[in-house]
């Protein structure tokens, strides 16, 4: 419909009147980006996924009412559905306004001095009586600044390592598996790399609908021949562009990935620069903990290989022997082939062993280090990689790629923040699903959460659920919105600004850091998450007697101070950016690390002197272009690795026949909170439900719309099933979004040995006729 | 002056709101767009914009909330902020639509429109 100006007009006063009185109205959907006629344009990042897409937002009378793409930025102007609405979610009737305390099954509002005298109260008697008993649990979505102030805050100046972060959830397989075969974490190559690519390799990644704007550009290369392998026992939306789709029993591909080995090797497709130069080989000969690893060399790698035959690799997995030799060929043959993935190999409990051994594919064929030739990880949230894989915010982590269990690293960190010997404690901390694990069991006592849902998002959530509605624990959770499915269950809410209701920096996954101005003051009381951590850290101080060092570690006043603190940090290390200022982030589409010097323009590829990394001078002179120096121990070599076949943990069996995996759908995000609050997203995919494929519907006897009731060994849920050919038979769908139908009540919190990740992915489900 | 506040809210909202008229018939909250409008679902789908998941609500709201049937520009600024914009500086504002030149629900360049210049279509709109 069109909107007259004098409409236009007539709204702006309306929404000026109220916001004076202090009523705060919300944005009728159709008025929103109704009028290019903004009082100004902001530039930022969009709030949802890892993508990082750069937007404007554009703020009249105070208020978000437009959105559009930067076409300065690696989107060139394209947003995905979710992003079009991005100004609803900041006038959400379900906005948190005031701090809030629980009286039984009630919130009261109490004023932020309560609040915080009343959390300082909490953490400080925990702390006193353990120091071990109070912490953190942040998320990919907390601004750089908040995250490593946090980490900061606890593994510096409490000294406790009880700090982790949701990306445990979703990124930790992808971060050890960069970690383990290049020695440090975070792709090599950038976006820039689809426009070279004549091969892509995807893998559990359904792009379409995670990463709608990055599938954008995978689709345009066809056009000039480029040809797409999609991995995926489903028929996604993404397969409908894929030249080759490789279906498989769920949990079984890592048989196609060695056979895919075994094909290059036995068809002399391999590299032999690449062998000869550039790789070391190893095996692990037992899980530990602590793995022990061993050293092998090129013909122990090609004698493991002989038993992975396309065949051998067809029986275990049910893909055709015929499509894995094809995908080998492609995939090798091709001028510059780009792997993408996600929590298709992420989320697993062999999902390091994914990562590392899609990583092989490249190695071995020489398919890296340069244009269109890289492998390359997706990533769910915005600022997972920026604020927790490189701050460090993970129980295990230091800022820029140091290490708790390492004593140089300690050491090192412990001088930067001006610290006693010895405060970093040496022991990695309680990884996510252990954290409340020990929540539920009164180990940890005090627990803040902030801008994250695990009562929704953990695996075999109500379970952990239980453990937060614990009566002598003590839960604090702040958020943008309440009720979410975690502030229902705190005992102390905090109102949370979001978004561009303040500043600060979003790191993406191709390695782009990117600020974030504020564009809007928060509604009523809700603070920026970083005011709130740094008024609690010099409070907590306080209380503890330790007044005179939280002057020295907390002086910080804005993010800038934060930030000028963080690129110091990373100076020397292989993240360097110290020539990223808060200026040149202002005036930039995002720069991408490494960025050694404030002339410096960023660094689209890793690993390779030749197209423009300049710190492989730094780290290994002797390099004429290629060296994987964050690898120094294996003399700057990746590892291939001898990873063998192994299935989920919890197959389908007699008793649970079918398997059940979890995903998005291109209307949400996560766990809802913000995309469900948008009418049109909520009208498009209004509900949860279960995929069944028309063979398995037919023999349950059920058709799309019947009711079904799934059922694993951890919950029941009731949904409306949908009969289509996009499953594979034996495996059931079921998206993870909505609160109303939580999906996570059946998922399996088994996880990795290596990561800690959980296996979302694959469970065992019986279903019936509800 | 807070009294005063509310009585001008009064008097100006009713005018606001009711640009945000209601238009579309009725429909339970889980019925899909297609499965009534199947032939233009259909040729959206087969689109490009169908196959990078740009769904009906973009351009014509949610039924129950703000459905048009005549999408303004202003819905395809976010991916398309330049032609909007190139759009609402040439033409007068009763004739600023996408689809002067653009098809319905295809969005292909009309033929009418192929050898018309001055505006996006030398690949100002991607």
């Amino acid at each position: 419909m069109n909107i007259t100006r004098r409409q236009l007009l007539k709204y702006s006063a309306a929404l000026a009147a109220a916001s004076a009185i202090g009523l705060d109205l919300q944005v009728p959907q159709e008025l929103l980006a109704a009028e290019a006629d903004v009082d100004k344009w902001v530039k930022g990042v969009c709030r949802y996924c890892g993508a990082g897409c750069g937007v404007y937002v554009g703020v009249k009378g105070g208020k978000v009412t437009a959105v559009k793409g930067d076409k300065d930025n690696w989107n060139k102007g394209f947003l995905c559905l979710k992003g079009n609405f991005l100004p609803a979610i900041m006038t959400a009737p379900d906005r948190a306004k005031y701090p809030l305390l629980r009286k039984g099954n009630e919130f009261v509002k109490i004023s932020w001095k309560e609040a915080m005298d009343l959390m300082v109260d909490k953490f400080a008697l925990a702390y006193k009586a353990d120091p071990q008993s109070v912490a953190f649990y942040g998320s990919g979505q907390a601004y750089t600044e908040e995250s490593y102030f946090m980490n900061k805050f606890f593994k510096g100046g409490l000294g406790t390592n009880n700090i982790d972060g949701n990306p445990r959830l979703c990124m930790a397989s992808a971060a050890v598996g960069y970690v383990s075969t290049f020695g440090k974490d975070e792709p090599m190559g950038a976006y820039d790399d689809m426009y070279h690519a004549d091969c892509f390799f995807i893998i559990g990644s359904n792009m379409a609908e995670a990463h709608p704007v990055i599938f954008r550009i995978v689709n345009e290369q066809k056009k000039r021949g480029a040809k797409i392998i999609m991995v995926d026992p489903r028929k996604t939306l993404s397969a409908r562009i894929a030249d080759l789709h490789m279906s498989f029993i769920p949990g079984n591909d890592l048989a196609i990935l060695n056979a895919m080995a075994h094909v290059i090797v036995k068809e002399n497709l391999y590299s032999k620069d690449y062998v000869d130069n550039h790789l070391v080989f190893k095996k692990m000969t037992d899980p530990g903990p602590p793995p022990k690893i061993e050293k092998v060399g090129w013909d122990e790698y090609v004698k493991f290989l002989d038993e992975y035959t396309p065949e051998a690799a067809e029986k275990i997995s049910g893909c055709p022997k015929d499509d894995i030799i094809k995908a080998a060929r492609m995939f090798a043959q091709s001028k510059a082939t780009m792997s993408f993935w996600c929590m298709g190999l992420n989320q697993r409990t062999r999902g390091v062993w994914a990562n590392n051994m899609v990583h092989n594919l490249h190695l071995l064929t020489g398919q890296i280090n340069r244009p269109g030739a890289t492998t390359f990880s997706l990533t769910g949230q915005p600022n997972a990689c920026g604020g927790v894989r490189d701050g460090g915010l993970l129980s295990h982590l230091l800022p820029y790629g140091r290490l708790v269990a390492n004593d140089k690293d300690r050491e090192d960190m412990e001088k930067f923040w001006g610290l006693p010997a010895g405060r970093i404690q040496p022991k990695p901390g309680p990884t996510a699903v252990e954290m409340f694990r020990d929540f539920g069991a009164g180990k940890i006592k005090a627990m803040w959460i902030a801008c994250t849902n695990p009562g929704q998002s953990l695996p075999n959530v109500d379970v952990y659920r239980k453990g937060m509605e614990g009566k002598d624990t003590f839960l604090v959770v702040s958020e943008a919105y309440h009720p979410t499915k975690t502030s229902e269950l705190a005992d102390l809410v905090l109102p949370a600004a979001l978004w561009v209701e303040k500043d600060g920096t979003y790191g993406q996954s191709e390695r782009r850091y990117q600020y974030i101005e504020k564009a809007i003051n928060p509604p009523a009381e809700a603070r920026p998450d970083l005011d709130v951590m740094i008024e609690f850290a010099n409070k907590l101080f306080k209380a503890l007697d330790l007044e005179h060092e939280a002057k020295k570690l907390f002086a910080f006043k804005t993010s800038e101070d934060v930030w000028n603190e963080i690129r110091q940090c990373s100076k020397g290390t292989a993240y360097d950016f110290m020539g990223m200022t808060r200026a040149r982030l202002q005036k930039a589409h995002g720069i991408q690390w490494p960025c050694p010097t404030e002339d410096h323009p960023g660094t689209l590829r890793r690993y390779t002197a030749k197209h423009g990394d300049v710190l492989v001078k730094k780290f290994d002179p002797q390099a004429a272009d290629v060296s994987f120096y964050g690898a120094k121990a294996d003399g700057n070599k990746a590892t291939v690795w001898l990873r063998p076949h192994k299935g989920p943990a919890e197959p389908p069996d007699a008793e649970y026949p079918y398997a059940l995996t979890t995903g998005r759908q291109i209307e949400h995000w996560h766990t809802g909170t913000m995309t469900l609050n948008v009418p049109e997203l909520k009208r498009s995919a209004p509900s949860a439900y279960v995929e069944i494929n028309p063979q398995d519907a037919a023999k349950i006897g059920v058709k799309s719309k019947d009711k079904v009731r799934l059922t694993s060994r951890r919950g029941t849920i009731v949904l409306e099933a949908k009969v289509m050919d996009v499953p594979r038979d034996g495996l059931v769908f079921v998206p993870m979004h909505y609160p109303d139908k939580m999906i996570n009540s059946l998922t399996n919190d088994a996880f990795d040995a290596l990561s800690k990740q959980p296996e979302y992915k694959i469970c065992a489900v019986k279903i019936e006729k509800a | 002056m807070r009294k005063l506040m509310v009585i001008l809210l009064l008097l100006i909202l009713p005018a606001a709101v009711s640009a945000a008229e209601k238009k579309h018939v009725k429909t339970s909250a889980d019925q899909e767009c297609s499965e009534c409008h199947i032939d233009q679902a259909r040729v959206w789908l087969e689109g490009a914009h169908g196959l990078m998941g740009v769904k009906c609500v973009v351009c014509h709201g949610s039924p129950e909330v703000n459905f048009t049937i005549k999408p303004g520009v202003d819905r395809c600024r976010g991916c398309h902020g330049d032609a909007v914009a190139d759009i609402q500086k040439k033409l007068p504002a009763k004739e600023q639509t996408c689809f002067l030149c653009h098809e319905h629900h295809t969005v292909a360049v009309k033929e009418s429109a192929k050898n018309r210049t001055g505006f996006h279509g030398q690949g100002g709109g991607k």
